[in-house]
Parts: structure tokens; sequence; C-alpha cells
């Protein structure tokens, strides 16, 4: 169910397959999200037809604000905005902080 | 950002005097200024006193024509269409030729007090240019005189670090915590925005330094302090290269700043502690460096993994001990 989201990662993210099995993971109880995400491996576009929105924000809108991301990056931040959105708006307001 | 200090002297002393320069430039620009004003001053004084004499010439000529028509009307039965056409034609001109004059008087007022103005503005501006550009240049002169005082004293101490950044070693009598104190003495807001940005790099270069002692790194980092990183990355530890970088942009908050070299600091740490085979821990660490989640894949895995965390946790202390010395103050 999601090897194309391992296969993504393991080919165009250079990650190795404990890293990207972990990562694919986060999408094991959200088949929403990932399934708008295959459509992003797909095509390489956010969905602009009624896009997921979590907590106020679409994928698109979370690569906006965080231009290093990928758009695995992007869904995998709606998956933690739906978990745990206090975390979720913390990194936003704190500006996706990175060290 | 290649910092031999005999260089860095040179390029300041030079930067010195371009600065001082700039003053009589600025005095040379302000006396033409002064020369274009007076000039358009006198073309537009010229035309507008023309003006005023046409203007004086029409109502002579209306006021002759009138005296005329009058003198016609009084003396002959029969007064000719010439007299009455001279009438209108004067009163005509005279009427346009005041327009005119209005108009020129507007254009002149309008001028002379957009001139004042702008007069006023740019005295004011040259005044608060000068004056800056002289406590800048009196202020480069200390700081050179101190870069040279301390420069042998620099040049005489243990070279850790990198080749492109230099510090002292600690003074040894003095205890960790007295160590640590002094070198985050810099980072205290109140210091930190008095400080240059080259005294800055040096706080930060300093304070790895002592974390490079502190960890037992037998090999620090070299430290790269770059202009060119994204607006939300404070800065890395590349271990390929065994660098540093520090994203200069992002330097105004000292609390970010310790945190970040001592967080970037532990990275280096973590680093050499994999391939320690001394170290206890060095296959936590070769299993979370080798599975490292990059941010732009899973940004809260990326904030969770055990090598983020403990790089968080060891800068938190040096962000405790600043928030100590600030309250001590």
């Amino acid at each position: 169910m999601m090897e194309k989201i391992i296969n993504y990662l393991l080919n165009e993210c250079n990650q190795n397959f404990t890293v990207a099995s972990k990562v694919a993971a986060s999408f094991e109880k959200h088949d929403d999200i990932r399934a708008e995400l295959e459509k992003w491996i797909e095509h390489r576009v956010y969905l602009q037809d009624n896009p997921l929105m979590i907590e106020g924000y679409t994928a698109e809108a979370i690569a906006n604000l965080a231009p290093f991301m990928d758009g695995v990056g992007a869904y995998n931040f709606l998956v933690t905005l739906r978990e745990r959105p206090d975390n979720g708006k913390r990194i936003i307001a704190e500006g996706f902080k990175r060290k | 950002m290649a910092t031999d200090i005999y260089v860095s002297i040179a390029s300041l002393e030079e930067f010195n005097n371009s600065l001082m320069q700039t003053l009589p430039m600025l005095d040379e620009l302000m006396s033409y200024d002064d020369n274009l004003i007076k000039n358009a001053t006198e073309k537009i004084t010229i035309v507008f006193d023309d003006y005023a004499k046409k203007q004086s010439y029409a109502y002579d000529e209306y006021q002759q024509a009138l005296d005329d028509l009058d003198y016609a009307e009084q003396n002959y039965e029969d007064v000719s269409d010439s007299y009455y056409e001279a009438v209108e034609t004067t009163e005509r001109k005279y009427n346009y030729i005041v327009q005119c004059y209005g108009k020129i008087k507007n254009i002149r007022d309008t001028y002379i007090s957009s001139v004042d103005k702008y007069r006023r503005d740019a005295e004011k501006e040259s005044e608060t240019y000068s004056s800056m550009i002289k406590k800048g240049s009196t202020f480069l002169e200390r700081y050179i005189e101190v870069l040279k005082r301390s420069n042998k004293a620099l040049f005489d101490n243990v070279t850790v670090g990198t080749s492109k950044e230099r510090c002292v070693i600690p003074d040894i009598n003095e205890s960790y915590d007295e160590q640590m104190d002094a070198l985050l003495d810099n980072f205290q807001e109140r210091k930190w925005s008095d400080l240059l940005l080259e005294e800055q790099k040096q706080s930060i270069t300093d304070l790895a330094c002592f974390i490079a002692d502190d960890t037992g790194n037998e090999n620090p980092p070299e430290i790269d302090f770059r202009d060119d990183m994204g607006n939300s990355s404070y800065g890395g530890y590349n271990p390929d290269t065994n660098t540093i970088e520090i994203n200069v942009n992002l330097l105004d908050d000292p609390y970010e700043a310790a945190d970040t070299i001592a967080h970037e600091m532990w990275h280096a740490y973590q680093e050499q502690a994999k391939n320690d085979l001394n170290n206890p821990r060095a296959g936590e660490y070769r299993e979370g460096i080798d599975n490292y989640i990059k941010p732009e894949i899973d940004f809260e895995g990326y904030e969770n993994q055990m090598i983020e965390a403990e790089a968080r946790d060891y800068a938190q202390g040096f962000k405790d001990r600043l928030a100590g010395l600030k309250g001590a103050v």
C-alpha cells in the first residue's frame, strides 16, 4: 500500500529503506492524505480541486510556508496537524525553525 | 570568511578612509546643488520680471486706448469703430498677460517654496550623515586600535577550530562556570546589540572553541558564516566537510546565536563519538546519524529524533546559563 511513497523516498529523495519505511508509515492511518500525496508523486502538483484542509492548512499552503519542504514533507505535516494540532501550530508559529 | 587579522585591519583602515572621503564629496554635492538652485532661481526671476514689465506696458496701452476713445466721444459726432476695436484689442491683450503673470507667479512661488523645503531637508540629512560618519569613524579608529593592540596576543595563543576562524583557549585557571559565563557575557542582549558583526562572529567562534574543549572534540569543525541560507535555517552541521554553517542573517537574537552554535557543536561531537570505540553510545549515534530524518520529508520526525533532541538539550544548558546571567544583572 505504501510502495509508491517508499519508492519515491528511496529513488528520488535518496533515503535508505529504514528512513523511507518510517516516514511512509506516518500515512498508514490516513488514507485520504496518502491518496493525495500519491497524486502529488504522480503529477508533482498540489491538488487544486477541493484539496484536503486540516486545521485550516492545505499541503500547498504548508509548502508555501516552508519552501524547503518536499511534497512528502508537506503531506506529512498534514498528518502532524491532524494527530497533534498543537505541535503543528507551534512549528508553524516558530517558522519551521531548523538547526 | 577568511580572517587573517592583518588583512582585517588593513581593510578596516581602508574602509574608514573611504568613509571620511565621503564628507568632502558631500560638501561638494551640496555646493553643486546650491549653484543649480541659484541659477534656476535667477532664470525664473528674469522671466517673472519680464512678465511684470509686459503687464505694465499692456496696462498702459489699454488705458491709452480708453483715453483715446473718451476723447473721440467728446469731440467727434461719429466715432470711428477703430477706437472701440483698439479698446477691445488692448483689453484682451492686457487680460491675457495678467493671466500669464498669475501663472508665472504661482510657478515661481511653488518653486521657491519647494526649493526651500528641499534645501532644509538636504541640510538636515547632510548634518545627520556627517554626524553618523564622524561617530562611526571615531568608533572604527578605536576598534582598529584595539585590534592592533590585541593582535600579537591573539596570534600567540593556540589556534583552535578552523582555517577560517581563530579563537583563544579559555584561561585554564578559571572554573568551568566562570569560563562559560565570561564567554556568554557578550551574548547578553544589551551587549550583543552593541557588537559589530565581526565581534558577534568572534563571540560565536570563542563559544564553539569552549564547547570543543568541553566535549573533548579533537577535530573541531570549521565555522562558515553564510548569508545565503534559507530564512528559517539558523545553522547546520555538515559531517562530510566537518563544517558548521551559521546563518548571519539570523544573528539578531543572541539566545538563538548561542543556542545554534551549541546545538551544531553537539552534532559535531555526535559525529566524532559515533566512531569512538570507547564511547558507550557510539552505536546509538551511528544508528541515529545513518537513519537521520531530514526536515524536508518529515518535520516532526526530524525534531523528535534522538540526534536532534539531544542537541537541543545540550544547547538548552547554555540558554539557561545565559538567562541566569541576565537575571544576575
